[in-house]
């Protein structure tokens, strides 16, 4: 019994190790500072449904850090992709000072697995009286643990809606098991924590 | 006897210096495989450099562009980011020559130091299954003590065999090139090809590149 916890508290340990979203790259502008009033928040993605939920994600955990957020679904006409002037014409016209892009750049499918360990005892000799008297064999060992994950590669880009130049940007990587949607909860709260901690937003 | 000591003392710690080098070269994920110089090249012209990485991702390219950048600059040497002055998408295309020629023009660049990816290539490396066998009679696990000794009487009747399973991996090297141009006259002068062993993401190896080809460049005396 206690052999098959130690297996299962192994497995967990790896699924639960593997999950999550991870920056891979970062860039700052080292010369910027302060904090924006107002942020424009743009999801790029093929689909209308996931953009509406990683721009309201974004929306809702910016506003309960203090900076004041607009989803661009939610003022911009159509469901298509929206067009880059399109963008800018609004941010203006809404007086946001800075857009946040979230493009989707690739989902990856793979497993992985702990290669077979056997641990090899002589033979006669075993851990327990029982198996002292029953067994013959010689190995005792855990069978490979293997397990499938997607990962998806993530571009966020903070911009200076003045200047049109990049303030901060990140290339990250989720890896997860379930559905792609249950993770943009704490892949927005990756993002939004690392801006906090390059005190970019409050 | 003093000048001895003092030789010996020379000689370890250059040994230890030696050594150290040995281990840092030796470990480094980048392997400068080539480096060209133009000779006649006259040192001391150029001082506004623009650096431009021909990178897919863009975070990559910031980085990339900005730690460049940011070696030139703690040298005293003024430089730019592409970036900033050529967006995204602006790198390709036969437009593109002529909008950077525009650029340069306008912002008095004298040098273009370019870096792109020209290849990559992987290696695969097998390392064999491995049996250790202990001998008839030994004690397993607790060889040496007196305990284990007095027991050889009740030994094993076969050898011990620990295994490990045999296993393959592939290594991928990406291949950069890194080239200086001078704007005067749009003539090469300096070039270095290097590999790059990827064991994680390849942003992750973007520093370590920068330290070592700018290290290069430096060393070559090209800049004022």
């Amino acid at each position: 019994m206690k052999r098959y916890t130690g297996l299962l508290i192994v497995s967990l340990s790896l699924l639960a190790s593997c999950a999550g979203t991870k920056l891979v790259a970062e860039w700052k502008d080292e010369a910027h500072q302060g904090y924006p009033k107002k942020i424009f928040v743009v999801g790029l993605s093929k689909e209308y449904g996931p953009r509406t939920l990683v721009e309201d994600e974004f929306v809702r955990q910016l506003k309960t850090r203090g900076s004041d957020a607009i989803a661009s679904y939610a003022v911009l006409p159509g469901k298509e992709k929206p067009e880059k002037e399109a963008v800018l014409a609004k941010v203006q016209e809404l007086g946001a000072d800075q857009i946040i892009v979230v493009k989707f750049l690739k989902k990856e499918a793979g497993d992985t697995h702990t290669p077979l360990r056997r641990y090899a005892v002589p033979q006669g000799f075993d851990t327990s009286w029982d198996s002292y008297y029953g067994g013959v064999s010689g190995d005792v060992g855990i069978r490979d643990i293997s397990y499938d994950y997607n990962v998806l590669t993530m571009e966020t880009t903070l911009y200076d809606a003045v200047t049109r130049q990049p303030i901060w940007s990140a290339l990250s990587q989720s890896t997860y098991q379930q559905g792609a949607v249950k993770q943009i909860k704490p892949f927005t709260s990756a993002i939004v924590g690392r801006l906090a901690h390059e005190k970019l937003v409050p | 006897m003093r000048n001895w000591s003092r030789n010996v003392k020379m000689c370890l710690s250059g040994g230890c210096l030696a050594l150290y080098f040995l281990a840092v070269t030796g470990c480094a994920a980048t392997q400068v495989k080539e480096v060209w110089k133009d000779e006649t090249f006259q040192r001391g012209r150029m001082d506004n450099v623009l650096v431009i990485g021909v990178l897919k991702n863009d975070t990559a390219r910031r980085t990339f562009e900005s730690e460049f950048v940011k070696y030139f600059t703690s040298r005293g040497i003024a430089a730019r980011e592409s970036f900033r002055i050529l967006p995204t998408g602006s790198l390709e295309g036969d437009e593109a020559r002529d909008a950077l020629v525009q650029k340069i023009k306008e912002l008095g660049i004298n040098a273009v130091l370019l870096t792109r990816v020209v290849g990559s290539r992987t290696a695969k490396e097998t390392i064999p299954g491995m049996t250790i066998t202990t001998g008839y009679g030994l004690p397993y696990g607790s060889y040496g003590a007196w305990g284990a000794y007095a027991g050889v009487g009740y030994s094993f009747p076969g050898p011990s065999q620990p295994t490990t399973q045999g296993y393959s991996h592939e290594d991928t090297f990406l291949v950069l090139e890194t080239r200086l141009f001078d704007v005067k006259n749009e003539k090469l002068i300096w070039a270095a090809q290097s590999e790059t062993r990827l064991s994680g993401a390849p942003q992750e190896e973007i520093k370590p590149y920068i330290r070592i080809i700018a290290n290069r460049l430096f060393r070559d005396k090209l800049f004022p």
